[in-house]
């Protein structure tokens, strides 16, 4: 082998591929040559750099949070068509084949002459066989057995569709935009499951419906207010399309007497629904309709401030974060949401505050927000 | 530990924790190829995003019959080149265009001076700026082979080429890589002063 031949097989020489015969060439002939042995150095150096993975830096922990809060954003925004295409995208090109087959099938037992009644025919042969099978004790065991797992599935597919269509169509907990699609349901599905947050003596939030201050209240003698209702107080009304911060007070009422005032809210927004994500969690939805603006403000109880202090800036971090990225997309429409621990008589709440709002006013909005006394 | 492709079909019937799954296998990959295409942290991490969200959309068109990596990877490619080109940093040619097959003399030349070798440190400066000068063909072809260590084969089914195809292009993207380092030894006046490895 002379240099050339070495030279023109150098890139080479470090594939797995290499033959054993011209490996062993090379080698030779790198044993008495300086020059080439230098070019191989340079070679094994290039390849070593080239395969060196060690200085790529890490994404960031809240990547996955972005990226599931900007899926949900996209999937906000065209939730029918995205649903069109899942439809389409359940059924491969073999089970679209069987399908068209059956409805050509269909066609056929309907204008074909003599197909149907033999068809009926069958069936109605095996529907005897199986009431016969039916009639034995042990077999009205199994049917009923089978009844109620075709039941419990049935109930399970209508709950996992639901959930689908909430994931995909960005409607989890009653419309609220929120980045990760996945705990949201597994949040509100291991609430909802146990009743309850498990070892409470958390207050818990009961009240899932709107009136004006002027109505009363109906307070228990636990100090939970009977109807579900949210006294809400301050200045806003539907025709105000102000456009300044100006805060007025809404309140949300709790249960064991305890009684808070969500203060601090823009009197532009008017109080649009409320919901009960769980016996311990609520959810209210504000909109400014003339601005097109809305938001929405979970309110839950927590068991251990200081974890949840930990969790919260941890995940202000992240939601800073994405917020940025899309302050640099700039584009202020996506969903943002934020959150902060707020203590009040002894108890410590968490408020997530999210929705299509710019997100320095949502998070203007979050960090005024205060609990208080019901103000009367 | 369930496939890729089985995942891909979860994601189909709304599992998002099935994506999550996919993005936390892929999501250092498809990291790699962008950070190495653009060179520099917020682009790739932006193209990742982009890839994911993309690949998410577009579950429905993945064929699971199929593997799922070179699929994904493909999109990522796509995403990069197609970022790249809108912002103009690099005329995109293709491989036959840039290859000049008679321009090895300078290539021979450094084979011939005992003293053409750099330290590592600077060698690896030198290689990754050199690589991102390189057209994006060749950019892609290298760091599928190099960064994700892929083998020819599943590097020709990720860019939708033959296997001797890609086994010309890397062999070509080499020389070209070797003749980018060489233009900026030249350039620096480094060709006879480059220090020992």
């Amino acid at each position: 082998m002379n240099c050339q031949h070495c030279r023109d097989a150098m890139f080479d020489f470090f594939e797995t591929d290499f033959s054993p015969a011209e490996h062993r060439d090379v080698l030779l002939h790198l044993q008495g040559c300086e020059k080439c042995r230098k070019l191989y150095e340079l070679t094994e150096a290039e390849n070593r750099i080239l395969k060196d993975t060690s200085y790529i830096p890490m994404l960031d922990d809240g990547f996955n949070l972005k990226v599931m809060t900007a899926i949900k954003a996209s999937t906000a925004n065209q939730p029918q068509a995205a649903l069109k295409h899942r439809g389409f995208a359940g059924l491969s090109g073999s089970a679209f084949a069987k399908v068209a087959v059956a409805a050509v099938l269909l066609l056929a037992c309907l204008y074909v002459p003599g197909i149907l009644p033999e068809l009926q025919k069958s069936d109605m042969t095996k529907q005897a066989t199986i009431n016969e099978k039916s009639t034995s004790p042990s077999s009205v065991a199994l049917n009923n057995k089978e009844k109620s797992s075709a039941d419990t599935q049935q109930a399970q597919s209508k709950m996992m569709a639901k959930e689908d269509q909430n994931a995909y169509t960005g409607n989890t907990n009653g419309g609220t935009a929120s980045p990760n699609l996945n705990s949201d349901l597994r949040t509100s599905k291991s609430i909802s499951d146990s009743g309850s947050v498990p070892a409470s003596n958390l207050p818990a939030i009961l009240y899932d419906g709107l009136v004006s201050e002027s109505q009363p209240s109906h307070v228990n003698e636990d100090g939970a207010i009977s109807s579900n209702k949210i006294m809400s107080s301050g200045t806003t009304s539907p025709n105000e399309a102000s456009r300044s911060m100006t805060y007025g007070v809404r309140t949300v009422k709790v249960k064991n007497a305890d009684i808070l005032s969500l203060k601090n809210i823009p009197s532009r927004f008017v109080l649009t629904a409320t919901q009960n994500v769980s016996d311990n969690q609520m959810e209210f939805s504000f909109e400014d309709a003339a601005a097109r603006q809305s938001f929405s403000v979970n309110v839950a109880p927590v068991a251990d401030t200081n974890l949840m202090k930990a969790s919260d800036t941890e995940e202000a971090a992240n939601t800073e974060a994405a917020g940025a990225a899309d302050q640099a997309d700039s584009d202020d429409t996506y969903p943002q949401e934020y959150s902060r621990i707020i203590e009040y008589s002894g108890n410590a709440y968490q408020i997530v505050v999210s929705g299509n709002m710019n997100h320095e006013d949502l998070d203007r909005i979050t960090n005024t927000i205060g609990l208080g006394p019901l103000s009367k | 530990m369930l496939s890729d492709e089985s995942l891909s079909q979860q994601v189909l019937s709304g599992d998002t924790a099935a994506f999550e799954e996919l993005m936390n296998r892929y999501k250092r990959s498809i990291f790699t190829i962008a950070y190495r295409m653009m060179g520099n942290y917020h682009e790739a991490e932006d193209i990742c995003q982009e890839v994911f969200i993309t690949v998410f959309n577009k579950m429905y068109q993945f064929d699971s019959s199929k593997k799922f990596a070179p699929w994904i990877n493909r999109i990522a490619v796509n995403t990069c080149i197609s970022t790249l080109r809108k912002r103009n940093k690099v005329v995109s040619l293709s491989f036959d265009e840039t290859y000049v097959p008679g321009n090895d003399q300078e290539l021979n030349d450094l084979y011939e001076d005992p003293h053409l070798i750099i330290e590592q440190q600077e060698l690896k400066a030198e290689i990754e700026e050199a690589l991102l000068e390189l057209p994006e063909s060749y950019r892609v072809v290298l760091i599928l082979r190099y960064q994700l260590d892929l083998k020819n084969q599943e590097i020709a089914e990720v860019i939708g080429a033959s296997r001797e195809n890609v086994d010309v292009k890397i062999h070509r993207a080499r020389k070209a890589l070797r003749r980018a380092m060489l233009k900026k030894w030249n350039e620096r006046g480094l060709k006879n002063e480059l220090p020992a490895l």
